[in-house]
C-alpha cells in the first residue's frame, strides 16, 4: 500500500506569500533583467529600445565599475572573515556562565540595532581629521599615528570594514551561541572521561556541530557584504574620489544619472554574483554539517 | 453602581470622540498643499512665508525636505510617474535642464504678479513662464574672506594680480593660517572652475558660442586650452600648500566654522553663501572680493543668473489656491519675510530685500562690475544640459586630481569629455548620433 505523504499545512496557505513575493520580488527582477538589455533612460522614459549587451559592455570597460567589483569582493571577504571570527570568539566567551554575561551579550548585540545613519554620523566624526580618534592619539602621545582616516583608500576601506564588523559581530555571536547551546553536554562529558584535551573537544565536537550556525552566518555575511550599500554611502559615499565605490553604490550613481538600462545591468551583475557565491558557500558548508 | 460607572465611562468616551472630531471639521476648511524642497534650500525665509500663510489664510504647505543628493532623481521619478507634489522647489532656470517644463509644469504668464517680476528670464522657457522665483539673482562668485584675519596679518590691500594673491597666501601660510579652505562637498571647489571658465572666455558671446559647440559636439573641451588652464591654476593652490590638508573629508559646515573662527582665511564661494554664513555666524567679520586670476586680464565678474523658486505641478488639484498663494507672496507683507534674516535681491517689485542688513560690499561690487559691463554668467549656466553629470563625475575629478596627483587640467577635461560623450549619446542629443 502506498502511503500518502501528508503535509502539515494545506498548500493554499502559501498563496498570499507567493503572490506578494511574486509581485514585489520576482516581477521586478524580471523587469530589471529585461531593462538591462535596453537603452532605457530618464530622457526616454517610455520608449526604450533593445540594445543587446551594450550596457554590459559599457560597464565592463569602465574602470570605476571594475574597481567597484574589486572593492565589493574585498569588503565581502574581509567582513565575512572578521564578523564570523569575532562573533564566534564572543560566543565562545559568553556562552559560559560568567558574571555579567547577559549585560555583555546585550552590549555586543546593540550596534546592529543602531540606525545606519547614526552609525555614519558617529564614525565620520570619530574618524575625521580633527575627530575623536586623532585627538585621543595626540593626547596619549601617539600623534604620529594621527591620520585623515577617510581621506585615503587603504584607511577608508579599512575603516568601513571595521565599522561593519563592529556592527554585526554581536548579531553573529547570538547565532553561534544558539548553536553552541544546542550541543548536548553529554558529548563533552564523555570526551572528558576519555581524557580528551580542551582543544581536542573544540576541534572534534564544537567545530563540527557548530557548522549549521557557521553556514547561516557565512551565507548571510557574504551575501550582505556583496550587496553592501548603506555603510559605504553614509561613511565614505564612495570616496575619496571613487576609491571605495562598490557595486551597489556604482549602480545607484548610474541610476542618479538617469541611465536606467545601465543601472539595471549593474544590478543584474550584482545579483548574479551574490547568487553564485552565496549558493556555492551554502552548499560547501551544508555538505560539512553533521547530525547530532 | 457598576452600571453607573459604565454610563460615566460611555459619556466620557463620547466627549473625547467629540473633541477629536472638532479639529477634523476645522481641518476640512483648511486647504493643504504639498511641496518638495532641497535640504540646503529650505531657507528660514521660505519657512516664515509658509507659517504666515497658514496663520493668516488657513492654507498650509507641507514641504517634504529632501537631501540634496537625492533630490534630482526623486523629482524626475515623481514627475514622470505623476506622483509629484503640488509645488516643486528648484534652482531656476537649472530646472529646465533637468525636466521638460512644457510637459510637467503650469504656465503662469497670465498671473497678475508676473508684471512685477524683475527677472522674468529665470522662469522663461520657449517664451512662456513656468515658476515663481523669490530672488532675481543669487549674486556673484568670489573669495569670501575673514577681514579680521587679513588685518591681523597686516593685509590691508586686496590683491590685484595673481602674484599679489600668491604673496598674500604665502604670508598667511607663514603665520600658520590656512589661506584657502576646500570642503569635501564637491559643489564648493567646483565654484572655482565654473567661475573661472567663464572669466577665461571673458564675454557672454564667447561663453554662449563655447557652450553651443560643446553641446552639439562641434568642439571638445580641450579644444579650448584656457579651460585646462583654469583647472591647472586651481591645482597650483594645492601644490603650493595653500589648501587645508583634509579637503577630501572635511565637511562644508566644519569649514564655515573654521572661517568664522579665523583658523582659515578664505573660501571660494558666492554672495548667497556669504549671506548664509553671516546668518549662522553673526559675529564673524566676513566679506567677499573677486580674486585676480592668471587667465582673466579683463577682470570680469562671474555672476549667478539663477534663483530658487517654485514650479507648479500640472497634475495639481489645487491650482486656484496656488495662484492665490503666489499672489499673496508677491505682496511686501509676505515677500519681505523671505529676506528678513537673509538679505538678497528680490524678484518682485515692491518687496524689500533687506539691503540695509546686507554686507555693503555685495551691492558695491555687483553694481561696479554691472555698470562696467564686465560680467559673465558662471559656466554651469551655459552648459546646464550637462548638469546631471557635474556632481557625479566632474566635481569629483576636481578633488581627485589634487588628491592623487594623477591628472592635470587637460586630463581632467579629457576624462569628463568621455562622460559627456556617453551622456549625450544616451540622451540621443543632436551631434552625437
Amino acid at each position: 500500500m502506498v502511503r500518502k505523504k501528508k503535509s502539515i499545512y494545506p498548500l493554499w496557505v502559501l498563496i498570499p506569500a507567493l503572490i506578494i513575493y511574486t509581485v514585489f520580488s520576482v516581477v521586478p527582477i524580471m523587469i530589471s533583467l529585461v531593462c538591462s538589455f535596453t537603452d532605457w533612460n530618464m530622457s526616454r522614459m517610455y520608449a526604450p529600445v533593445f540594445n543587446g549587451l551594450a550596457n554590459y559592455a559599457e560597464l565592463l570597460k569602465d574602470p570605476v565599475f571594475l574597481r567597484s567589483i574589486g572593492n565589493t569582493f574585498l569588503f565581502a571577504l574581509a567582513t565575512t572573515i572578521l564578523k564570523t571570527g569575532a562573533g564566534f570568539l564572543l560566543a565562545l566567551a559568553l556562552v559560559k556562565r560568567i558574571p555579567g554575561r547577559g549585560l555583555m551579550r546585550t552590549i555586543y548585540y546593540a550596534p546592529c540595532v543602531i540606525s545606519i545613519t547614526v552609525v555614519g554620523v558617529l564614525f565620520k566624526s570619530i574618524l575625521a581629521n580633527k575627530g575623536l580618534l586623532n585627538n585621543v592619539l595626540n593626547t596619549i602621545g601617539l600623534g604620529g599615528f594621527a591620520h585623515d582616516w577617510l581621506g585615503s583608500y587603504a584607511t577608508a576601506i579599512g575603516s568601513v570594514i571595521l565599522v561593519e564588523t563592529w556592527m554585526w559581530a554581536g548579531f553573529n555571536m547570538f547565532i553561534f551561541i544558539s548553536g553552541l547551546q544546542a550541543i548536548p553536554d553529554d558529548y563533552y562529558e564523555s570526551a572528558t572521561l576519555d581524557g580528551a584535551s580542551a582543544f581536542a573537544k573544540f576541534r572534534n565536537i564544537t567545530l563540527p556541530l557548530i557548522t549549521p550556525s557557521m553556514t547561516v552566518v557565512v551565507t548571510l555575511s557574504i551575501a550582505g557584504g556583496l550587496k553592501v550599500f548603506d555603510i559605504i554611502y553614509v561613511i565614505t559615499n564612495g570616496g575619496p574620489g571613487f576609491d571605495t565605490q562598490v557595486l551597489a553604490t556604482y549602480t545607484y550613481q548610474s541610476f542618479s544619472l538617469g541611465f536606467l538600462g545601465e543601472s539595471a545591468a549593474g544590478s543584474v551583475i550584482l545579483a548574479v554574483i551574490v547568487v553564485i557565491i552565496s549558493f556555492t558557500m551554502n552548499r560547501y558548508f551544508t555538505k560539512r554539517e553533521v547530525e547530532m | 453602581m457598576k452600571r453607573r460607572a459604565k454610563k460615566m465611562a460611555a459619556l466620557f468616551m463620547a466627549g473625547v470622540m467629540a473633541m477629536s472630531v472638532a479639529p477634523v471639521v476645522h481641518a476640512d476648511e483648511k486647504v493643504e498643499l504639498t511641496g518638495m524642497v532641497q535640504q540646503s534650500r529650505w531657507y528660514s525665509g521660505l519657512q516664515n512665508m509658509v507659517e504666515a500663510l497658514e496663520e493668516n489664510e488657513n492654507i498650509s504647505i507641507e514641504f517634504e525636505v529632501i537631501p540634496d543628493d537625492q533630490y534630482d532623481n526623486l523629482m524626475k521619478m515623481r514627475l514622470n510617474s505623476h506622483e509629484a507634489p503640488d509645488l516643486i522647489a528648484y534652482q531656476f532656470a537649472d530646472l529646465f535642464a533637468a525636466v521638460d517644463p512644457e510637459e510637467f509644469f503650469v504656465e503662469l504668464d497670465e498671473e497678475p504678479w508676473m508684471s512685477k517680476v524683475k527677472a522674468p528670464e529665470l522662469t522663461e522657457y520657449n517664451g512662456k513662464h513656468y515658476g515663481y522665483c523669490f530672488e532675481a539673482s543669487n549674486g556673484f562668485q568670489g573669495l569670501i574672506y575673514n577681514k579680521d584675519v587679513f588685518e591681523a596679518n597686516g593685509i590691508t590691500e586686496l590683491p590685484k594680480t595673481l602674484d599679489e594673491f600668491y604673496a598674500i597666501c604665502d604670508k598667511l601660510k607663514e603665520a600658520g593660517i590656512v589661506p584657502i579652505a576646500m570642503p569635501s562637498d564637491t559643489w564648493v571647489p567646483q565654484i572655482w572652475m565654473t567661475s573661472g571658465m567663464s572669466r577665461a572666455l571673458g564675454t557672454v558671446e564667447a561663453c554662449e558660442d563655447f557652450a553651443d559647440k560643446i553641446l552639439t559636439n562641434q568642439a571638445k573641451f580641450n579644444d579650448y586650452p584656457e579651460m585646462a588652464a583654469v583647472i591647472d591654476e586651481y591645482l597650483q593652490l594645492f601644490e603650493k600648500g595653500y589648501v587645508n590638508e583634509d579637503y577630501m573629508t572635511v565637511s562644508y559646515d566644519e569649514i564655515l566654522g573654521r572661517l568664522a573662527s579665523g583658523e582659515i582665511a578664505m573660501i571660494y564661494g558666492a554672495t548667497e553663501i556669504l549671506t548664509s554664513i553671516e546668518e549662522s555666524y553673526p559675529d564673524a567679520n566676513l566679506t567677499i572680493f573677486n580674486p585676480p586670476v592668471g587667465y582673466d586680464d579683463k577682470d570680469v565678474l562671474a555672476y549667478l543668473p539663477t534663483a530658487m523658486g517654485l514650479a507648479v505641478n500640472k497634475d495639481t488639484e489645487n491650482l486656484d489656491t496656488i495662484k492665490k498663494v503666489f499672489e499673496l507672496w508677491s505682496t511686501p507683507e509676505y515677500g519681505n519675510l523671505y529676506f528678513q534674516s537673509r538679505p538678497g535681491f528680490p524678484n518682485i517689485e515692491g518687496v524689500d530685500g533687506n539691503e540695509a542688513a546686507m554686507n555693503p560690499d555685495i551691492p558695491k561690487i555687483y553694481n561696479e562690475y554691472m555698470e562696467a559691463g564686465r560680467v559673465v554668467a558662471q559656466m554651469n549656466q551655459y552648459i546646464d544640459t550637462l548638469q546631471p553629470l557635474f556632481g557625479n563625475t566632474l566635481w569629483i575629478y576636481f578633488l581627485e586630481a589634487p588628491s592623487k596627483g594623477n591628472m592635470d587640467g587637460a586630463a581632467v577635461l579629457d576624462r569628463f569629455q568621455s562622460d559627456v560623450d556617453k551622456f549625450m549619446t544616451e540622451k540621443g542629443a543632436e551631434g552625437w548620433n
